[in-house]
């Protein structure tokens, strides 16, 4: 299957650190990536630069269904390829559905109408983030995990063939991190969407990735199966703390407490 | 929340608060009602079946040459002056992502104040005092953005604070220039400075005034959708699809313009711009869609309003509009911040 996204000789820094250097990978449609490293390694600078946020730097070739990210038009980018932020703006008060509508914003016409289609997309994306009942609120009176529920909403109702995910389930109680984590999951086999997401939680890695990017920090990078990759070992050395793993009726989890 | 399965077939809202009938013909009933009483109040009460007469050119002279010859151009000033803050109020809020943004907070309305009066000074005719405003604006915006950029990142906050400080200096210019200015032309500036709409030089204008308000409202009418995504930051608006750049530059100068002129017109008139896109917000929602034509409309209403009042209430002495926005302004929106704690509005 043609991969969505291929990334080739990605050299990226941070202020004060390399990110990584020679990167390259390929995201194929059904995959779900997890990105994996310490606090501040760059997991989000990289996932913007993977968006087109950032320019990608000289050399380096970054590509979404074959063609050259910055020769994409935006809007048929963003009808292909979406991203949820670590934070966003507070901003004025949109509701919760309007403010789950915009994701709506790169299929919609000149005059920016919704249709019947968009309104009912963003409703069933409404209810997946269990917003359904808080559809005409403010989106300012959410608490913060329902912000976050609210952001994952707009993307979902985007329906996108790649999502890129800056830690997701952040601030979302037990519930809502299987119940998310697990429709990605479906998205990707069902769909054959492809999914990329950065994480903290090395068990969720294991649980619900099929291949994952360690960021060792300078620059070292690990790309491989998760089953491969996500070892006590590697885990240990990647957040420089005892990593143990242990088994459990549902499969490997990983300890550090 | 497992629940909430069972209600997806609900329909959608289409309007988050009043339907859009009602929204129309509330739009029109405010609109008259500010006219009329643009009609009736003033050095001289007219009752409305005098007005009536006189609108259909019958009746007594005089009051069909003040309902013709002073009232009417005052109200289609008035109108339009108030419609084009209220709009630039509702872009630079959308732009600075603050609810305190507007045209007189940030020093774009002091930008044009200064170009304007260095123009009148010198002398120059009406549409020279208009270019330069315009410059004056456009060169306050870029000077803000300039300013916030120079002492670090342009974040909302920033420039709110850095419009704040400009505006504080622009004022200072003013009274320098005002203080430099020869004495009999003193008076004029001073009450055409602190927002009125009696010494306008713009009356012959005020034709002008309500197409460009009109026109103001249909050419950003477009982009009421980007807006709303801009609502949620400027990255999220990329990822979605919008070139953010571009957008955010075209509407900085489109306010400027704006706010140009209407100072022109009208001189400094505080609080339309903050208040009305508020008013708008509280009724219908942040949805630019609706948010746009409502801020033009209603703002254009409520300086009809004011101006009629400004008139009348101290007769027949006038006081200037920007006086009594400010009076107006001030309790408002202690009112809406106090409101906001339940509905969440203004808070962040």
């Amino acid at each position: 299957m043609n991969p969505t996204l291929e990334v080739a000789h990605l050299d990226l820094a941070s202020p004060h650190d390399v990110i990584c250097e020679n990167l390259s990978l390929c995201v194929r449609p059904g995959e779900v990536w997890g990105i994996l490293g310490p606090n501040g390694v760059g997991k989000s600078t990289l996932l913007k630069t993977l968006a087109g946020l950032r320019p990608a730097p000289e050399g380096s070739s970054i590509r979404l269904d074959g063609q050259p990210l910055e020769r994409w038009a935006r809007r048929a980018r963003a009808r292909r390829m979406a991203i949820l932020l670590q934070d966003n703006e507070p901003g004025l008060p949109l509701t919760v559905f309007e403010t789950a509508l915009l994701g709506r914003h790169p299929h919609l016409g000149l005059w920016g109408r919704p249709h019947h289609g968009d309104l009912r997309r963003t409703l069933s994306a409404l209810r997946i983030a269990g917003l359904l009942g808080q559809r005409q609120s403010p989106s300012q009176a959410l608490s913060a995990g329902e912000s976050r529920r609210l952001s994952v909403a707009l993307i979902l109702a985007q329906d996108p063939d790649l999502y890129l995910l800056d830690e997701p389930t952040t601030q979302l109680d037990l519930h809502y991190q299987r119940r998310l984590f697990e429709h990605f999951l479906g998205l990707a086999r069902k769909r054959g969407k492809a999914i990329v997401m950065a994480l903290h939680d090395p068990t969720a890695a294991i649980r619900f990735t099929t291949r994952v990017l360690l960021l060792l920090g300078g620059g070292r990078t690990v790309v491989g199966d998760s089953r491969d990759c996500l070892t006590p070992e590697h885990l240990t050395a990647l957040y420089g703390t005892d990593v143990v793993a242990a088994h459990s009726p549902r499969g490997l989890v990983f300890d550090v407490f | 929340m497992g629940l909430e399965t069972t209600r997806q077939r609900e329909r959608p809202p289409l309007f988050a608060h009043p339907p859009l009938p009602l929204l129309i013909g509330g739009t029109i009933l405010i609109m008259a009602g500010s006219c009329l009483t643009g009609l009736m109040l003033g050095g001289v009460a007219l009752p409305p079946p005098s007005i009536l007469e006189a609108l259909r050119h019958e009746g007594p002279v005089v009051i069909q040459t003040i309902v013709w010859k002073l009232r009417i151009p005052r109200i289609l000033l008035a109108f339009s002056v108030g419609g084009l803050l209220a709009l630039s109020g509702a872009l630079l809020q959308v732009l600075l992502r603050n609810p305190l943004a507007d045209p007189y907070v940030l020093g774009v309305s002091g930008g044009a104040a200064v170009a304007a009066l260095l123009s009148f000074m010198a002398g120059l005719p009406l549409y020279g005092v208009m270019g330069n405003a315009f410059l004056g604006a456009a060169l306050a915006t870029a000077l803000l953005l300039l300013l916030t950029r120079l002492t670090g990142p342009i974040t909302p906050i920033r420039l709110l604070l850095t419009g704040i400080i400009m505006a504080s200096g622009l004022s200072a210019v003013v009274t320098l220039l005002l203080a430099l200015s020869p004495e009999p032309t003193l008076h004029t500036l001073l009450f055409w400075l602190m927002g009125s709409l009696a010494y306008s030089p713009g009356m012959v204008a005020a034709g002008m005034g309500l197409p460009a308000l009109l026109l103001a409202i249909l050419l950003l009418w477009p982009f009421a959708g980007e807006l709303n995504v801009l609502l949620r930051g400027v990255e999220t608006a990329q990822s979605l699809g919008v070139h953010t750049g571009r957008l955010t530059l075209g509407l900085y100068l489109f306010a400027s313009l704006c706010t140009a002129l209407a100072v022109t017109q009208a001189g400094m008139i505080g609080f339309v711009g903050l208040i009305v896109p508020h008013l708008v917000r509280m009724t219908v929602g942040a949805d630019h869609r609706k948010l746009l034509p409502l801020a033009g409309l209603w703002g254009g209403s409520l300086l009809v309003a004011a101006d009629a009042l400004a008139r009348s209430l101290l007769a027949p002495r006038e006081l200037p509009v920007g006086v009594l926005t400010a009076f107006l302004g001030v309790p408002l929106f202690l009112l809406l911040l106090a409101r906001s704690n339940r509905t969440g509005i203004l808070r962040s």
